[in-house]
């Protein structure tokens, strides 16, 4: 079932909400075009312009959660996310773990949640926001840009959602069936920015190191190949900070 | 680890312009090579490592978690329940930087209750304690990775 409102502070707080007015057993998804409060990781904010943007949460109840393959969920579901955007311009691209970017600058951000209780059941809750229609991405810590800036074409935000939600649905299906296939790795891996070029990054310790990015493992982590030898980073443990083939 | 996976890793290394990949796993251990596939049994071990070499170091702890996991005095230990990671990813005792952790030693839970966040790519996993109990040790730093099955809190049964 999908819920709108004309504003909200975070669609991910109110989400369980709508999913549990849907009869809490069923997908359920929350847009809204003006978002005060929305939120990343770690409750870290996520600006969006009023009206010009989208940002939705979707509520897909987990039949059989199984975490170990969660990561594997994670990609599946950042791949379908792109393929909806890619509709529009057809070069944009995923940078671990998972912004959607093109040309560097970032179009839209995912966040993951898994809520409920194994009693009452298990959910994943996912928060999208996309730069659809917002042209001015000033003063902002990093690149961004929009489909409108990439296209030139006004988006209707509804349609939008439509198309996301389509594709996220086939993705979770293709999932439910079989959790553990590796393809959605592939997939990922093909759609990864600036792979098998040359990128500068952070690690926790403050170190800059330069490396390719190899892809990710079935785990999530990122196979950075750097001074001759392989590292499997955790998100939070390397911060990619440039693409030295972007120009 | 299935075959398809398998052999997903060996197209990855063929095509990644490195010579060797090395993954340890809780029942096994897979090298990777160019020019040569090896696939090694080895006994199970409580904590497996990472692949290849060890990633970062630690994040710096949030800062409402205690520094250092602490023991609770006088629990005994043949009769502490385990309970451990049901995934790889980044260990959180709380939800974010600014709320307390979820569970402290010392602290009584019942089944059912949050004890933590495992995160895996932007995906965090809330996990349950699975028995009732009392919360004598915590393991695991917080901000740190953690492997599939890594023991997390030791429960002194209710």
């Amino acid at each position: 079932m999908l819920f709108y409102t004309p504003s909200c502070g975070s669609t991910q707080d109110l989400v369980p909400l709508c999913a549990r007015q849907a009869g809490g057993k069923h997908p359920a998804a929350l847009l809204t075009f003006h978002q005060t409060q929305g939120r990343g990781q770690q409750n870290r904010p996520w600006e969006a312009e009023p009206g010009k943007n989208l940002a939705m949460s979707v509520w897909l109840p987990l039949k059989n959660p199984k975490p170990e393959f969660f990561p594997l969920l994670n990609m599946g579901l950042t791949v379908a996310c792109l393929k909806a955007l890619n509709q529009h311009p057809s070069d944009i691209q995923i940078k671990w773990p998972n912004d959607l970017r093109h040309n560097g600058a970032k179009l839209a951000g995912l966040l993951m949640e898994v809520q409920g209780d194994t009693q009452s059941g298990k959910a994943l809750c996912m928060g999208i926001g996309v730069n659809a229609n917002q042209t001015n991405f000033e003063n902002l810590p990093q690149p961004a840009t929009s489909l409108l800036n990439i296209s030139g074409q006004t988006h209707n935000l509804m349609d939008l959602a439509r198309s996301i939600l389509n594709h996220l649905q086939n993705a979770f299906t293709a999932w439910e069936k079989q959790p553990d296939d590796v393809m959605f790795m592939q997939d990922y891996n093909n759609l990864t920015e600036g792979k098998n070029g040359l990128w500068e990054a952070e690690t926790q310790t403050g170190q800059i190191i330069t490396g390719e990015i190899l892809g990710v493992d079935p785990q999530g982590r990122l196979l950075f190949h750097s001074d001759n030898r392989v590292q499997a980073f955790h998100h939070g443990m390397i911060r990619l900070k440039r693409n030295l083939s972007n120009k | 680890m299935d075959l398809k996976e398998i052999q997903a890793l060996i197209k990855f290394v063929s095509t990644a312009g490195v010579d060797e990949v090395e993954i340890n796993r809780k029942d096994f251990k897979l090298v990777i090579k160019k020019n040569a596939i090896q696939v090694t049994s080895v006994a199970p071990v409580a904590m497996p490592q990472p692949i290849a070499l060890p990633a970062a170091q630690p994040a710096a702890a949030v800062a409402a978690a205690p520094a250092s996991p602490a023991a609770a005095p006088a629990a005994k230990a043949d009769n502490l329940i385990t309970i451990k990671s049901p995934m790889v990813g980044t260990f959180y005792r709380s939800s974010n930087p600014d709320t307390p952790a979820f569970v402290n030693v010392g602290d009584e839970v019942k089944s059912g209750k949050v004890v933590c966040i495992i995160e895996a790519m932007k995906l965090f996993n809330e996990i349950e304690s699975e028995v009732s109990g009392r919360i004598v040790k915590v393991l695991v730093e917080n901000a740190t990775p953690v492997e599939y099955d890594q023991p997390l809190f030791l429960v002194e049964p209710a």
